[in-house]
């Protein structure tokens, strides 16, 4: 029987955002036992999973607190960590797949595993994971889906999933029917909250669209949340008693999955209840500002909305040294009332026009890409941009020189077809008279991409040289000083080439973060695999390439 | 490098301060430091990962840096503005536009080095003054504006012009920084378990919140119905202080255990707020600032001698002789805090004829039947007097004008009584005086609350009510029993006179006395003596391994990388020394390596949320 360990040392959302990729595990390996290893923290989230037969838990908060407190801290780490692994590890997983995009999960599922080396089972799918997280902003796909490459899975249209007991449920049921909601309610929840200032639309603004909401819409709203989220909680439980219910600070996951179960539309800024919802098979309405957005974790599944701010810095590569946050009030209560109003199928299809129209910001609905990639198109036909329109390449892209470099590995290439699926499916939700343009600028990078390729070429070779000179029974110290002298500059110019090539920049995210892992053995060892990374460099940009020209052929027709 | 534009630059400077611009000739640009172009085609200075500027508009961001700190703090003309950090200027140059001297602190002659070299800079240089030292200004500036990004890479001499700022306007807290004043802190607040100051707490966690800050009460009321339990129990007195002790270091441990998960800045504990000395140790050492606000009369609660040197800031309802013995124990940062009004909870409310009816009356009183109130309104009994409260005594005459049996009072039908009374009697409680205490050294939280709600009070006379308000014009005050009866003769019949009066000392609380203001006073009060306590905490240092033998002989598998550890340092190893000694060998990760490069980046994650 396959013993699976898959490591999630992230939180309560990613944590939810893993189940589709534990179900996949469950129902392609129906035989094996598929255990979970997550922090403490999250342990009540534990039992709600579906596909998974046990799960452990890591004293995260008691780590912290050693370290942080504690003089002796090094030493009753290092005792916990070891009898805890230790332990583990006598499980004899046939397979660990770490999908915490850390060192901290790298290491542990080494320490859990069987390997004898630190990174040697890093699958390819998750070194992209972790170089893109670095650079959160260029990632061109839902981490959901990531995850379930990451899994080694071929599997698409799966969605979240929590399961409460029936004991919650019903508990939930009689809680919202005493409080004179019943099946014909229209049950709107609202969670104010998120992990960053950032992140959160202002409350001043929540309060202003729930009062146009109760003024407007027949409904009543559910408050979700924590107990310092209670700025909008007070002041609409005190002006419109009976309409509101505040759970802030009252439900365990379990209950407010059960909750979340009743609520029809959630109105959410990105947070762990936004997945929760999607998991529930409840629609969302999500806000995403910051360095947040929709593509990578909006609400999964079809027929959300996701709303963003139209602003030239958002996603937001430096969060924390904006000062003024304005993407926050881009996002006006008008538009999100009526964002809600087309969610309840309440707009007229003017209405949706003039809203799409609305300078500011922009409303997305959430669906399946022809690829079966999640995917976030406009909700009414726009001008595809060049970002777009890469992020769909890269789709194709790292589907097809992943899974090359992942031999043995369940994913399988993404065949010819999937450039003329994605032609299609832009055809459907955008315009395309912009094409001469998106080739001027792709015709822009061909000439950094040679010069990207040419790079790479002279890395390899010189990895060669210090490969022959370290084959040498004597080494020429001096002599393989210069080469690695010479193979840092080189990098450097790498790093420059991946500024002009910026929708790309992927590629070199990748490429350094799996320079950086290279381990130590002997010279030669090494340099070997430094070969190999230049030369994967190289044939990314060769796939590359060739779905650029495969795709503005199709689209030049 | 562009060399014109450095040696336009260099020769705008060397006009107005030769010696810098020779040390700026001779600087070198760091290594560290890399500039980039924004968006928009405007270079951008990193510094260690850190940008200097935005990387779309960094002129843009330099206008909203303006507009930002002057909505948090006015500029007066003839004050000096004072910028900490130059970068490369996009945010300096939008100042020039005001009619004030703008000094410009840039702590990194290289940062001043490179922005010569990308910039042409010589306007701004002759309308600006740059140092490059806090102790070339002259004196503290009126106005300070941190430029953030310049903070975090210059941390410590930030800190420095903090506190020179700080020592010359101790009288006038409202100059300090908005950006330190106003910086969001994390405070803990600890309730009594039971007593008159309970609501206090509530008070003070809903004002600190209303400026801004991050902050959990410890609710130790939760405690109540089994501490009074065990005081009610028939054991002999020792047992009780016994059991007494063990809800001192439960709750205390508590605190202890939130601050740990939490980690405050700051713990405010109230009168009889139950902290034991060891705990009061403990966050110390986990350096978290202990403040206590002693809301009783130091005379008749003699236990804040056991406490107040525990505390890093003691803040009293007196002054004067209570300051003289908190010396003489050796407490150094005490502050008198005077009591105040929440208006959000003591407001002027319209009320139904049914509250009229049961609240309504010429005078009342509401409080607890201490000593000289039992006394002094035997005298009011000829009066419509209602009282309110608990305590008072079923056997004397006053009862008959208690209402709801003696009940305790909740705090929403307390404002109630208050507008519904046409006077209200306040008089300070006492043990041992037939009526006013002549001796009474502090203001009572009815006095503001009172004020708050709009209502018309007497009030027993205070030595300090005169500081608070002016006796007369905005509250009235009586000496004894017969003063008290000829005054309410004559307010109950002199309507507007009293309505008056009570208006103007509302406007008192609401522009002096809320707690708004006090928790305002007490930070300001805590920052100017401990500067660096809420702006940067001393992190505390990576755990080290203290006994190495000890450790590889409890692991001896860690042997061979605790020694290179130790080849390494002249001390203990902490967990940096050891993850560079295994990155230093040959040959893959092993096992207990990969174990201490965990502890390695557990230790990173927590040095980044530090």
């Amino acid at each position: 029987m396959e013993s699976i360990l898959v490591v999630n040392l992230t939180r309560f959302g990613d944590i939810v955002q893993t189940t589709p990729m534990l179900q996949g595990l469950k129902s392609v390996y129906p035989e094996s036992r598929v255990s979970l290893l997550v922090n403490n923290n999250c342990e009540q989230l534990c039992s709600l999973l579906p596909g998974i037969d046990e799960y452990y838990t890591l004293d995260f908060k008691q780590i912290c607190t050693d370290l942080h407190n504690n003089p002796a801290g090094i030493e009753q780490t290092y005792s916990y960590l070891k009898e805890f692994f230790g332990k583990l590890r006598l499980r004899n997983f046939n397979k660990v797949i770490n999908i915490t995009p850390h060192h901290i999960g790298v290491i542990s599922a080494f320490l859990a595993g069987q390997g004898n080396r630190l990174n040697e089972n890093i699958s390819a799918w998750t070194k992209f994971f972790i170089s893109t997280t670095r650079n959160w902003k260029t990632l061109p796909m839902h981490v959901i889906d990531l995850y379930s490459k990451m899994a080694g899975l071929d599997q698409h249209l799966i969605v979240p999933k929590l399961n409460a007991s029936q004991e919650t449920y019903q508990f939930a049921s009689n809680m919202l029917q005493h409080q004179g909601i019943d099946e014909g309610t229209l049950l709107l929840g609202l969670h104010t909250g998120g992990s960053t200032d950032e992140k959160r639309w202002p409350q001043e603004h929540f309060i202003e669209l729930c009062e146009r909401i109760i003024k407007n819409i027949s409904c009543k709203m559910i408050l979700y949340g924590v107990e310092t989220e209670n700025n909008v909680s007070t002041y609409l439980l005190k002006n419109y008693p009976g309409q509101v219910i505040s759970m802030l600070g009252k439900t365990t996951p379990e209950e407010l999955t059960a909750f979340m179960h009743y609520t029809d539309v959630l109105i959410t800024n990105d947070s762990g209840p936004m997945h929760v919802a999607t998991a529930c098979g409840t629609k969302v309405l999500s806000l995403h500002t910051g360095k947040e957005k929709c593509i990578s974790t909006g609400p999964y599944g079809e027929g959300n909305l996701a709303i963003e701010p139209d602003m030239a810095c958002h996603p937001c590569e430096f969060p924390e040294s904006c000062h003024s946050l304005e993407c926050r009030n881009r996002i006006t209560p008008d538009s999100v009332f009526a964002a809600l109003e087309i969610l309840l199928g309440a707009h007229s299809e003017t209405h949706t026009e003039a809203l799409c129209a609305q300078k500011g910001v922009q409303l997305f609905c959430s669906g399946f890409d022809a690829n079966g990639f999640m995917d976030f198109y406009p909700l009414q036909k726009k001008d595809i941009s060049f970002e777009k329109l890469s992020v769909y390449m890269q789709r194709v892209l790292w589907s097809r020189v992943l899974a090359e470099t992942e031999a043995g590995y369940g994913v399988p290439r993404l065949g010819e077809k999937a450039v003329v699926n994605i032609y299609r499916y832009i055809q459907k939700h955008y315009h395309t008279h912009t094409v001469p343009d998106l080739l001027r600028q792709w015709n822009v990078l061909l000439p950094h991409f040679i010069q990207l390729k040419r790079t790479a070429g002279k890395g390899g070779v010189l990895a060669d040289e210090v490969h022959s000179a370290g084959m040498n029974p004597v080494p020429n110290i001096s002599r393989l000083q210069h080469l690695t002298q010479q193979l840092e500059a080189l990098d450097n110019e790498v790093i420059s080439a991946g500024e002009m090539i910026k929708p790309f920049k992927n590629l070199i995210h990748l490429f350094l973060y799996e320079k950086e892992i290279i381990e130590g053995g002997s010279i030669t060892d090494m340099a070997v695999q430094t070969r190999t990374v230049y030369e994967v460099l190289v044939s990314r940009i060769n796939e590359l390439e060739a779905i650029g020209q495969q795709l503005f052929i199709l689209m030049n027709r | 490098m562009n060399k014109t534009v450095f040696e336009h630059n260099i020769a705008a400077l060397q006009k107005k301060n030769p010696v810098l611009a020779e040390q700026v000739l001779s600087a070198s640009v760091s290594q560290e430091y890399q500039v980039v172009m924004s968006k928009n085609g405007l270079p951008v200075l990193k510094i260690n990962r850190i940008s200097l500027h935005s990387l779309y508009d960094p002129e843009k961001e330099g206008r909203s840096f303006l507009q930002a700190h002057l909505a948090k703090q006015s500029v007066q003309p003839g004050d000096t503005v004072c910028i900490f950090g130059l970068g490369f200027g996009y945010h300096v140059r939008p100042f020039t536009e005001l009619p004030n001297r703008v000094v410009v602190l840039e702590p990194r002659l290289d940062v001043l080095r490179c922005a010569f070299e990308q910039i042409d800079m010589a306007g701004l240089i002759e309308a600006i003054t740059i140092c490059c030292d806090v102790s070339e200004l002259q004196r503290a500036p009126e106005v300070l504006f941190a430029h953030q990004p310049t903070v975090k890479v210059n941390q410590s001499v930030f800190k420095q012009l903090t506190e020179k700022e700080n020592c010359s306007s101790a009288s006038n807290t409202t100059s300090l920084d908005s950006t330190v004043s106003k910086k969001k802190i994390r405070i803990l607040i600890v309730s009594p378990i039971y007593g008159g100051s309970l609501p206090v707490t509530r008070y003070c966690t809903d004002a600190l919140k209303e400026l801004g800050h991050e902050v959990q009460l410890l609710d130790a009321s939760m405690f109540n119905e089994p501490f009074q339990k065990v005081l009610g129990m028939k054991i002999d007195t020792n047992s009780t202080r016994v059991l007494n002790d063990l809800f001192l270091h439960l709750i205390s441990e508590m605190v202890v255990g939130t601050c740990l998960d939490y980690a405050p800045d700051m713990v405010l504990a109230l009168s009889q707020a139950p902290l034991s000395p060891q705990a009061l140790q403990r966050l110390n050492e986990l350096n978290i600032t202990t403040a206590f606000w002693f809301v009783e009369d130091y005379k008749y609660m003699p236990y804040w001698k056991q406490y107040a040197p525990l505390y890093d800031f003691y803040f009293t309802i007196q002054d004067d002789r209570f300051f003289d013995e908190l010396r003489d124990i050796g407490v150094q940062n005490y502050c008198y805090l005077p009591m105040a009004a929440d208006p959000g909870v003591h407001n002027e409310t319209n009320l139904s004829q049914e509250d009229m009816q049961e609240f309504g009356s010429d005078i009342s009183f509401m409080g607890a039947g201490y000593y000289n109130r039992q006394k002094m309104f035997h005298g009011l009994l000829d009066f419509d007097f209602k009282i309110w409260g608990n305590e008072w005594d079923m056997r004397s005459p006053v009862w008959q004008h208690v209402q709801r049996s003696g009940a305790r009072i909740s705090t929403d039908d307390t404002v109630k009584i208050f507008n519904a009374s046409k006077i209200n009697i306040n008089l300070h409680s006492s043990v041992s005086h037939e009526g006013v205490n002549p001796q009474g050294d502090f203001v009572n939280p009815r006095t503001y609350e009172l004020a708050s709600c709009g209502a018309f009070q007497l009030v027993d006379e205070r030595s300090i009510l005169n500081r608070h308000f002016a006796v007369g014009e905005e509250i009235i005050t009586y000496k004894d029993l017969e003063d008290l009866r000829a005054k309410i003769e004559y307010f109950l019949t002199h309507d507007d006179e009293r309505l008056a009066i009570a208006q103007r000392a509302k406007k008192r609380v609401m522009q002096e006395h809320t707690y708004k203001h006090r928790m305002e006073h007490m930070l300001s009060f805590i920052q100017q003596r401990k500067p660096d306590c809420f702006y940067q905490k001393s992190a505390p240092s990576s755990p080290v391994i203290h006994d190495v033998e000890a450790f590889y002989t409890k692991h001896p598998e860690t042997t061979s990388i605790l020694s290179d550890a130790l080849r390494r340092t002249q001390g203990a190893p902490n967990i940096d020394t050891v993850a560079a000694a295994i990155h230093a060998k040959q040959g893959p990760i092993e096992y207990p390596e990969a174990l201490f490069l965990l502890i390695k980046e557990y230790e990173q994650l927590l040095q980044e949320h530090r």
